[in-house]
């Protein structure tokens, strides 16, 4: 019975994450900020450039992204 | 490539922290990074990277409200990236201006942002009356990225303790790299602590001497153990993009390189790894 029932929590589990094909929140992203100190999502990032009078610097990823940001 | 690239040098790094907003996103949606508000934003200027077509879309600089006043190429170079960044701030001075906080800062913290901004004049000059360790340290940084050998190691003769240790060792590295004196370098940077904010810099640079120096498996056992050790670093993406471009030719001894990301990325990159790493060919 308990295995039945871990089995059928790691299912439930596994089917509530994001696929490939699916887009995840931004706040469940780990965008790497070691180096460029990324902001988003989008509406943050456009606020901090009108808040702080700076520049956008967007890169645009054509070939997916990644659950941990990497691309 | 421009994250593993341009996008992880020291220059535009700090260039762009300091002046910009740096925001990325996936423009399809089958992407983890995917953002309808940007993607809204993008497309108002740039139509076509609304429907998939694009495969390599540019790097943008824009204004809050929507127009782009910058771009480089996806393969640009960090030179391209900079020359991108200064032109943009030039042709839209009000986001260059000097924030409120900026304007106070006086002696290393004024110096500081004159190296964010890479003028290394106006940090040179802020230091001037500086006769603290991190003054003479920066002197000696200043002179390094200069290529002033000399006049780095004079400042650095001012500069010991364990908290300098690391630095100097890889400030002095890049003096070996320039000079092609890869024996010394593979030496130099494996004396930086992995505890240090240099380690994964040196990792890098260690596996670059291994490789000139033909050491070709032992450079990649290296690279790929520097991406193993760290869930988030710039350098991993750079030592990737070595991984990827760098082969041993099984029996015959010579280098091969490839740009066969799929099989060779350690991070398991998407993107495509762009054709050649510079510091491969030299």
């Amino acid at each position: 019975m308990s295995m039945l029932r871990s089995l059928l929590l790691t299912l439930l589990v596994v089917s509530s994450s994001a696929s490939a094909g699916e887009k995840a929140p931004a706040a469940r992203l780990k965008m790497d900020k070691t180096g460029l100190a990324w902001i988003a999502p989008f509406d943050k990032a456009l606020a901090a450039a009108k808040e702080r009078s700076r520049l956008l610097f967007i890169k645009p990823i054509a070939f997916g992204t990644k659950p941990n940001g990497c691309w | 490539m421009l994250r593993a690239g341009p996008l992880s040098d020291d220059s535009v790094i700090r260039l762009v922290n300091r002046r910009f907003i740096p925001f990325a996103f996936d423009l399809s949606n089958f992407g983890f990074l995917g953002d309808d508000a940007a993607l809204k934003f993008v497309t108002a200027a740039r139509k076509e990277y609304g429907n998939g077509m694009v495969n390599t879309p540019e790097l943008l600089i824009m204004t809050p409200t929507g127009k782009v006043v910058g771009k480089v190429s996806n393969y640009g170079s960090t030179e391209q990236v900079l020359a991108a960044l200064r032109g943009a701030l030039e042709g839209a001075p009000e986001f260059a201006k000097p924030s409120a906080d900026e304007a106070k800062l006086t002696g290393i913290d004024r110096a500081e942002l004159h190296l964010d901004l890479l003028d290394l004049d106006g940090a040179r000059a802020a230091l001037e009356s500086e006769t603290s360790m991190r003054a003479h340290y920066l002197r000696g940084h200043i002179a390094r990225r200069r290529g002033d050998w000399k006049a780095m190691e004079r400042h650095f003769a001012h500069v010991e303790g364990d908290e300098y240790r690391d630095h100097l060792a890889m400030e002095r590295a890049y003096e070996l790299w320039h000079k092609s004196d890869y024996k010394a370098l593979q030496a130099t940077t494996a004396k930086v602590r992995a505890s240090s904010a240099r380690y994964t810099e040196a990792r890098y640079y260690r596996g670059l001497a291994l490789f000139h120096q033909k050491k070709i498996d032992a450079a990649r056992t290296l690279w790929r153990e520097t991406i193993a050790s760290r869930a988030q670093d710039r350098w991993i993406y750079r030592a990737d993009w070595a991984l990827c471009a760098s082969k041993q030719r099984q029996g015959r001894g010579s280098v091969m390189m490839t740009s066969d990301r799929k099989s060779e990325s350690a991070l398991g990159r998407i993107g495509y790894m762009g054709r050649r790493n510079p510091d491969l060919y030299r």
